[in-house]
């Protein structure tokens, strides 16, 4: 198994840094949110934002959003380069190669993360010393957990409907319907501390797997949050995590590929 | 051990039966062929026993491994070829056989090695850092089946691996086949090619609407239809009235053919003669004649009423 988990993520990881550049789509539009959309919301909704036990500048608070919606485009392209492997006839041939199904899902999971690291790191060093960010090595392990959670979860998100959905247009179409209330109806560009924010609206956003990934995140960043708190995000993440991941193995074995 | 062992095996997909419970074995060594018309079952057959998809009913073992309870065991020591091109279409002919090579854990060095050694064989050295998107479909289909070869596979399944391929490759495909089965693979081949199945194939399994309708070796498969030779004749004239007659005629073993006719015989010199006088007689105007030996395609005419290719 792990000679085949090794290979495939060496597969991977080869044609994803093939074409290099693509790799920087992702850096180049959170870059684009945080200093277009950031500094325009920011001269509309004041300076400072309401973070924890703090104010914090708006486009600071903003970072680790779009840091989190990079990671959630990354973890979407796995739907499509399953779909250009299953049309292109590759998905086939990989099944006749020492690589299981679960296997081949492990690896998409992998690179996923890795490629969302990747851009989570070149956000941080390319935009945040613009914003006066000050690094803590302390930071490290909350940043990190966050980016491996939240891309674990989002790609077990969209494993079913790569597993189910057989037309490539269709597939298209779900997911990018999907993509854009996770990152809206989130804690991504807004803080759901504030009193303005519908009930409503906090109480679908606290079904988002995508508000736990940018509060871990965003604790990794900016801290001012109690640590009994992010714990329980953690845990609220890792539930979200298991019950898709449980979602992803049904379908997984159900499916006809 | 037998290299293939297959027992019932059937696989429908909705109400279509495309494998109809075949049964056969495949001793080590050698090349066994699926000849037979497009959608007579020979890439499902494949399908099944490379295990991308499983059997409906019927169990099979390749190298004693079954291929629904051992699927990991089967796939480490096959090799395949696919009917449909499938590579990486961005990456060089070089990062396609490597990253393989990866897959199925042979060492940077091996990998290397090999991929020298068959990208010469397989007359491909300048095309080593070409992207797979900028080569002719005849060479991309080369790097496909040269992939197959990379990790010395036992057996080595290939679907139809020459169609679309230009003589020089598929002459290099016939060669580099031979070559494995001489050292000790077993190469399990599906073609429509008569000439490929002939020049290849030590058994060759015919297959028809999913059912195996014979199966033995090229010669004995050929003796089966009586021997002798194939007169082929292009006849202007009502062939549906010509038939029966020539069929009655001696020395004469079998008519068959709508727009053409192929007449089996004894032997050519005894009874050519005899059928163009027939044939004259009855007003029938002969265009062209031809003689040659049965092949494979006589036999499934034979077996089956229909041609392969029709």
């Amino acid at each position: 198994m792990m000679q085949g988990l090794s290979g495939m993520y060496y597969r991977e990881l080869h044609i994803t840094f093939k074409i290099w550049w693509v790799s920087l789509i992702p850096v180049i539009t959170s870059l684009f949110y945080l200093f277009l959309f950031g500094l325009g919301m920011r001269g509309m909704i004041g300076e400072e934002i309401c973070w924890g036990d703090a104010s914090v500048d708006y486009v600071l608070f903003l970072a680790p959003g779009v840091i989190a919606m990079g990671t959630i485009y990354v973890a979407q392209s796995i739907d499509w380069t399953f779909r250009n492997e299953r049309d292109w006839g590759m998905l086939e041939e990989i099944l006749s190669w020492p690589v299981s199904r679960s296997v081949y899902i492990l690896v998409k999971v992998l690179s996923t993360i890795t490629l969302s690291l990747f851009q989570a790191f070149l956000v941080l060093v390319i935009g945040l010393p613009i914003l006066e960010w000050e690094f803590f090595a302390a930071n490290i392990p909350l940043i990190l957990l966050s980016i491996t959670l939240g891309s674990i979860c989002f790609c077990f998100m969209f494993v079913p409907f790569m597993m189910m959905i057989k037309s490539s247009n269709l597939l298209i179409a779900i997911t990018t319907v999907i993509l854009l209330p996770l990152m809206l109806c989130s804690s991504a560009f807004y803080s759901l501390e504030a009193e303005t924010i519908p009930a409503w609206f906090k109480t679908v956003a606290y079904l988002n797997p995508m508000t736990y990934t940018v509060d871990i995140l965003r604790a990794g960043i900016i801290g001012q949050v109690a640590y009994q708190e992010i714990v329980w995000e953690i845990l609220v993440l890792l539930a979200f995590t298991v019950v898709l991941f449980g979602i992803s193995l049904v379908s997984l074995k159900r499916v006809r590929l | 051990m037998l290299a293939i062992e297959c027992i019932s095996l059937m696989k429908k997909f909705g109400e279509l039966t495309a494998v109809d419970y075949i049964s056969f074995e495949v001793e080590r060594g050698g090349v066994f062929g699926f000849l037979g018309p497009n959608g007579a079952g020979k890439t499902t057959t494949i399908r099944m026993l490379t295990t991308v998809i499983p059997p409906t009913e019927g169990e099979a073992k390749v190298l004693g491994f079954d291929i629904v309870k051992q699927p990991g065991r089967v796939r480490e020591r096959i090799g395949v070829v696919l009917q449909k091109l499938a590579l990486d279409w961005f990456s060089s002919v070089y990062d396609n056989l490597d990253t393989y090579g990866k897959v199925y854990g042979l060492s940077k060095r091996e990998r290397k090695d090999r991929i020298d050694q068959l990208l010469g064989e397989f007359g491909l050295e300048d095309k080593r850092k070409e992207a797979i998107e900028h080569l002719s479909g005849g060479l991309q289909k080369r790097v496909q089946v040269v992939r197959a070869f990379m990790h010395h596979p036992e057996v080595l399944f290939l679907d139809e691996p020459t169609l679309g391929l230009d003589p020089q490759s598929r002459r290099k495909t016939w060669d580099f086949i031979q070559d494995s089965s001489g050292k000790g693979q077993t190469v399990i081949l599906s073609t429509n090619y008569m000439d490929e199945a002939e020049y290849l194939c030590d058994r060759v399994a015919i297959i028809d609407q999913g059912r195996i309708v014979a199966l033995d070796t090229v010669e004995v498969l050929k003796s089966g239809i009586g021997g002798g030779d194939i007169i082929e004749m292009d006849v202007e004239g009502d062939l549906s009235s010509l038939k029966p007659g020539i069929s009655e005629l001696s020395y004469v073993k079998g008519v068959s053919g709508d727009a053409n006719l192929s007449i089996q015989v004894e032997s050519a010199d005894r009874s050519l003669i005899e059928i163009s006088q027939y044939i004259i007689g009855k007003g029938g105007k002969i265009r062209t004649v031809s003689v040659r030996k049965p092949t494979l395609e006589d036999v499934f005419i034979k077996l089956t009423g229909r041609m392969i290719r029709e």
